[in-house]
């Protein structure tokens, strides 16, 4: 009987889900046309006037005039809608695959009708209508009564609360001291437990602020105007929703060119991961299936290598990409092949390596002595069979990859900084933040808004990333030790 | 496919230089057709042996013949076997359906020759029901009946199987040895399995190759096997309860244990093993007297212990003929049962 | 769907029968060594990717850096050197102005900059790690949600936080920090930039710039450390806590006498591993501070040694490649000093 509910709790959440990416949809598509709207306003000249970006303006969309203020609270309504209903919706979808009818309890309902009301807050109201139905499914699986239940049950157990407990007749009993020393004892060891657990938790808590405090400051201090960030004395540590400056993000991507940037990024941070992930497959199987003569003492060179510090590679790489060696940058003449200089050398990864080798190693040899009798070869073994059994550290290698190319800095400042001008338009977003301009024109004043603007955009992603993968990357990092 | 092993031997040298002879100089014939045991303890090469007829160890020496054919240098993939491993090796990201078909992918086949070929091999071993879950969803025998369908399918001239039954607990092995049995009379492959339980090779296999140290004992069928051993390993490898093994000597052509004569026999005078299965005892009125040390009442049969020789010998008679508490009894042996053994190479040399 | 099968099967049929064919064509005329490709040639390819990679720019630079420190005065435009010297370029570096002491117009030098960040931020984040992941382990609820936060700055950008923090450390009432202390009554600081208070104008102290850096520091280092620890404690078998607190041990003997030592093997690593990657600081310095290395003005600098070789590196002065290789040789010395001892103790002292 349980089971009927179930099934229709499932199809419910199905349907509310469903309607939640709906509704992520809408709020990304709303974010993007009223960012689209903001526009940057021009000097005399023609040129961006920098100084002006603080005023609030008035921009013309399809119904009219509408005010800059008004476009920055939808905005900030709409990333703060985003916060709450992607990871909302991540764990709907979870939950929904991994679904058991013994998970059901109480909790889980009084947590669904949670959801049903931030829901509402989302202004998703048929999200939040499925929701609350669902919320009563839930009830009947659990308690065996649904909605209609539960309204005939608010009488009686408001009765329950006003009722007083008859005293029970207690016999007299006799406290000896042994009793006594007992129950002082059992009640001291409560206080302590309760108050240790108190501090354990107030120190976390403030490590967590520790933490978190950066964070809160950059997602602040990119929306202040420049006078609140860079001169006021007094800079407010809130703000209101219409004061959010989104225009300084469209500063940034267009005006500073960091959306160039960020293009750049991702070229480098896809080409290199495609070719690691390449080498380091067949090198991994090489290192791991294959037995041949000084295989191990090939892999312990390896393994010593990791010992040295890049600073000695970088030296002599910079050497050989320049005009002494292959002629990627080469150093004042035309021609360079920034692209190619940032990605070939790291197309390969050592730590990557050892780490596949080792999930590439706990797969049986008798699988491999069964595919030997079947006729498969190597090659044909490594793709049908390692790379499917070994695809979650395959992936969680990729995403390694993609973060350390798009947290690079040393390396491609030094490639791009023998191009000049040139060598700006490939800037990689960590050269950027460093590198360029936030200073007030004509002046030298940082513009700390846009420069803060510009970190949030390099960092939103990164945790964007991290908390969709979160399981992949901490179990990586904590199986390969490294940084890779 | 007949199999024909010839001076067969392998010989491993580690890392130090140190040789370990696995198998050596084996002499078999395999006949066609028929299921096979490789017997013998742990470390008695028969693991060897048959990954070289598979192909997957390069023999030191020797040569293989499956039917007409050399096949001692041929890759495991063109010889035609199938091979079923200990742990079953089923790929664990692939279905049932998948593990099976993936064989014949190397194959030159249609497809839909291929899928009918599954569907064949998957109604032969019984896992029609099972083709789309993946290996971690199925119990031990189902894993066992998917890896024999996966070895099968590629229609090979012979099957090797690796101590296919040792995984498994005790009633499933009853009953798989069973399966395997009829999976092979059934298919008439010629059909290899490794063992080391003497209980299960006898129970299913038409012949039995029996090894100890890289040396054939005996090639036999199970009962001729244990009926007439052809030297003391054998016949202390084969029976439970183990046969009886006492010290026994012939003079003027008459066996004597202790003082007492037990009867004629055509060897020379001398010292030998003498043996006895415990099952060959019999209560006789006319026989010989014994004093019960222990009884161990198991069922239809029991099991009484008794010194002969100084030797504690075990007899295996029917619970009618004793009572609780006896601790006398007479006994005699079944005529032709007593064997003899040589005291230095244990080989047989007559029986009584 | 399963037309597009069939298509796979047909292309890997018609694959195989070009390989048989080619194959067969190629015994046949005596080139069978081309197809029964030996276990090492197969190594070689699968290994030729990375392994070219690997040597143009792993092997062969750590080779050439030992090239380039005894080149003299190297010239990288025409590829010239003017002469040969052993240890003329570590000389250089050691007794270069601001390398290993003080020079006059500076308080401190790149030596013990890092040193003082080896030596302060290391022990505070390794503590600090430790009493988190213990309090970790000991809650329940929200455990995974502190530890996704307290995670959190591994995956961030250094230049990015790093100019957070540089804001957040602002000079004068409007940086953070400052008006946070302003709640405590404290008067504000100068951390890392000049501040211009009515016209007079202060500059930060060393001691001051180097607070900020050693926080940033600890707060980026924390993460890994964190996850590190708790599984480590994590794996500590529960029996050990069990019989400890059978025999009433306070909580803090249970930490000192079980938790630690039990965990003592990876407190090493880590602490050895957090030496080393303190002593290759350069990113947070340039992300707060600059390519000067230090606030505007200030008579004191804030390199480190990595700094330092990269400011040889982009500094085109003929021989300035040599100096930063034998910079560069020197870190790594101090290093491979650290991992050896790290090998030793951990053969000898730690409790398992």
């Amino acid at each position: 009987m349980k089971n009927i509910y179930f099934k229709r709790y499932r199809r419910q959440e199905l349907i509310s889900l469903i309607f939640d990416f709906l509704a992520i949809i809408a709020y990304i598509t709303i974010f993007l046309m009223f960012f689209r709207m903001i526009k940057l306003p021009l000097g005399e000249g023609g040129n961006v006037d920098l100084g002006a970006l603080a005023y609030p303006q008035v921009y013309q969309w399809t119904f009219g005039e509408i005010k800059s203020e008004t476009v920055n609270t939808v905005l900030t309504l709409m990333a703060l809608f985003l916060v709450v209903a992607i990871p909302m919706f991540v764990i709907g979808v979870k939950k929904l695959k991994n679904g058991l009818i013994y998970d059901v309890d109480l909790p889980m309902t009084w947590a669904k009708f949670f959801q049903a009301l931030i829901s509402l807050l989302l202004v998703n109201p048929i999200s939040f209508v499925i929701k609350l139905i669902s919320t009563f499914t839930l009830l009947r699986v659990v308690k065996d009564y649904g909605f209609i239940g539960f309204i005939k049950n608010i009488p009686s157990r408001i009765k329950q609360l006003f009722e007083k407990k008859p005293k029970e007749e207690k016999e007299p009993e006799e406290e000896d001291e042994d009793t006594i020393r007992l129950k002082k004892n059992i009640s001291r060891q409560n206080f302590r437990k309760l108050s240790r657990m108190f501090f354990t938790y107030m120190f976390l808590v403030l490590i967590a602020l520790f933490i978190m405090i950066p964070f809160y400051w950059m997602v602040i201090a990119s929306l202040m105007t420049y006078y609140e960030s860079s001169v006021n004395p007094n800079p407010s540590l809130f703000l209101l929703f219409s004061d959010t400056q989104w225009i300084n993000y469209k500063t940034v991507l267009q005006e500073l060119n960091f959306g160039l940037y960020i293009k750049n990024t991702v070229i480098v941070a896809l080409v290199s991961t495609a070719g690691t992930i390449i080498t380091t497959i067949l090198a991994a199987y090489a290192f791991a299936k294959i037995q041949f003569k000084g295989r191990e003492t090939l892999f312990s060179i390896l393994i010593m290598t990791m010992m040295v510090p890049g600073e000695i590679f970088i030296i002599t790489n910079f050497i050989t990409v320049s005009g002494n060696g292959f002629g990627w940058i080469a150093m004042g003449t035309g021609n360079n092949h920034y692209f190619l200089a940032m990605t070939i050398p790291f197309m390969t990864s050592i730590s990557y390596i050892f780490f596949l080798r080792q999930s590439f190693k706990q797969v049986p040899d008798s699988l491999y002595r069964a595919a030997r009798v079947d006729g498969c070869s190597d090659f044909k073994y490594l793709t049908r069979v390692m790379i499917p059994i070994a695809s979650p550290i395959i992936f969680t290698i990729t995403i390694l990859n993609i973060l350390g190319a798009w947290n690079a800095f040393i390396w491609p400042r030094l490639i791009t900084s023998t191009g000049g001008t040139e060598g700006q338009q490939y800037w990689l977003i960590s050269v950027a933040l460093r590198d360029a301009s936030f200073n007030v024109p004509g002046g030298d004043r940082i513009m700390y808004n846009l420069q803060i603007a510009a970190s949030a955009l390099v960092t939103v992603p990164l945790i964007i990333i991290f908390l969709v993968f979160r399981k992949y990357i901490m179990n990586g990092i904590g199986r390969s030790g490294t940084k890779g | 496919m007949e199999i024909r092993l010839e001076h067969l031997t392998k010989i491993f040298t580690d890392k130090s230089g140190i040789e370990t002879t696995a198998v050596n100089d084996l002499d078999i014939v395999i006949e066609s057709g028929k299921l096979i045991a490789l017997l013998g303890p742990s470390g008695c090469g028969k693991s060897t042996t048959l990954f070289m007829i598979a192909g997957l160890h390069k023999p030191t020496e020797g040569k293989i013949f499956f039917g007409d054919d050399e096949v001692t240098k041929l890759a495991p993939e063109k010889r035609g076997i199938g091979l079923v491993f200990q742990n079953y090796a089923l790929y664990p990201h692939m279905t049932v359906r998948q593990n099976i078909m993936f064989p014949l992918e190397n194959l030159r086949i249609k497809r839909e020759d291929a899928i009918a070929r599954m569907n064949e091999m998957a109604a032969l071993v019984n896992i029609k029901e099972l083709l789309d879950r993946k290996p971690a969803q199925l119990s031990g025998g189902q894993q066992q009946r998917v890896a024999i369908a996966r070895a099968l399918v590629k229609k090979p001239r012979v099957l090797l199987l690796d101590e296919p039954l040792s995984n498994l607990d005790a009633r499933l092995r009853l009953q798989m040895r069973e399966e395997i049995k009829r999976i092979q009379r059934e298919t008439q492959i010629t059909t290899i399995f490794v063992t080391h339980d003497q209980e299960e090779a006898m129970s299913i296999s038409d012949q039995m190759v029996v090894l100890n140290f890289g040396v054939k004992q005996q090639v036999d069928a199970p009962q001729e096997m244990y009926n007439n051993p052809d030297n003391i390993f054998v016949a202390k490898f084969l029976g439970n309860p183990p046969i009886n093994i006492f010290k026994g000597k012939v003079k003027n052509n008459t066996l004597y244990a202790g003082k007492t004569p037990i009867g004629p026999v055509e060897v020379q005078d001398g010292q030998y093993d003498v043996g006895v299965r415990p099952e060959d005892f019999r209560v006789d009125d006319k026989g010989f007297d014994v004093n019960i040390t222990e009884i161990f009442h198991i069922g239809r049969d029991t099991l009484i212990h008794f010194d002969e020789s100084g030797t504690d010998t075990r007899a295996l008679v029917d619970s009618d003929s004793i009572l609780p508490g006896q601790t006398k009894v007479k006994l005699s042996v079944k005529k032709g049962k007593i064997h003899l053994f040589d005291e230095t190479s244990g080989l047989v040399v007559g029986h009584v | 769907m399963s037309k597009i099968k069939d298509a796979f099967w047909a292309v890997r049929n018609w694959f195989k029968k070009i390989n048989s064919k080619i194959t067969d064509f190629l015994v046949n005329h005596k080139m069978g060594f081309l197809v029964h490709w030996p276990d090492w040639f197969k190594a070689l390819i699968f290994l030729a990717p990375a392994l070219i990679l690997l040597s143009i720019f792993i092997f062969y630079p750590i080779v050439n850096a030992f090239k380039l420190v005894i080149y003299e005065g190297y010239n990288q435009t025409d590829n010239t050197i003017t002469g040969y010297t052993v240890f003329g370029n570590f000389i250089t570096v050691l007794n270069e102005d601001n390398f290993l002491l003080p020079s006059s117009h500076t308080q401190s030098s790149v030596m013990i900059n890092t040193l003082i960040i080896v030596l302060i931020s290391v022990p505070i984040s390794i503590l600090l790690s430790l009493l988190i992941a213990v309090a970790l382990n000991s809650i329940k609820p929200l455990r995974n949600f502190f530890q996704t936060i307290y995670f959190l700055p591994y995956v961030t950008n250094s230049i990015a936080i790093g100019l957070v923090f540089a804001y957040m450390f602002k000079s004068g009432d409007s940086g953070l920090i400052n008006r946070m202390l302003g709640w405590f009554g404290i008067d504000p600081i100068a951390w890392v930039s000049n501040w211009n208070n009515n016209g007079v104008i202060i500059g930060p102290t060393f001691w001051a710039a180097m607070s900020v850096l050693i926080i940033y520091g600890v707060w980026q280092a924390m993460a890994f450390k964190i996850m590190v620890f708790l599984t480590s404690i994590q794996g500590i078998d529960k029996q050990y806590y069990q019989a400890a607190e059978i025999d009433g041990t306070p909580k803090r003997r249970i930490f000192s006498k079980i938790t630690i030592p039990l965990i003592s093997p990876m407190i090493f690593y880590i602490i050895i591993t957090s030496m080393i990657g303190a002593f290759k600081t350069y990113e947070s310095v340039i992300a707060i501070f600059g390519d000067s290395g230090a606030p505007a003005g200030a008579t004191y600098t804030l390199k480190t040694i990595v700094f330092y070789i990269y400011d040889y590196l982009n500094n085109s002065t003929p021989g300035n490649l040599s100096l930063a290789a034998a910079s560069s040789i020197i870190l790594f010395a101090f290093i491979l000093v650290l991992t050896l001892i790290q090998m030793q103790i951990s053969k000898k002292r730690v409790h398992y």
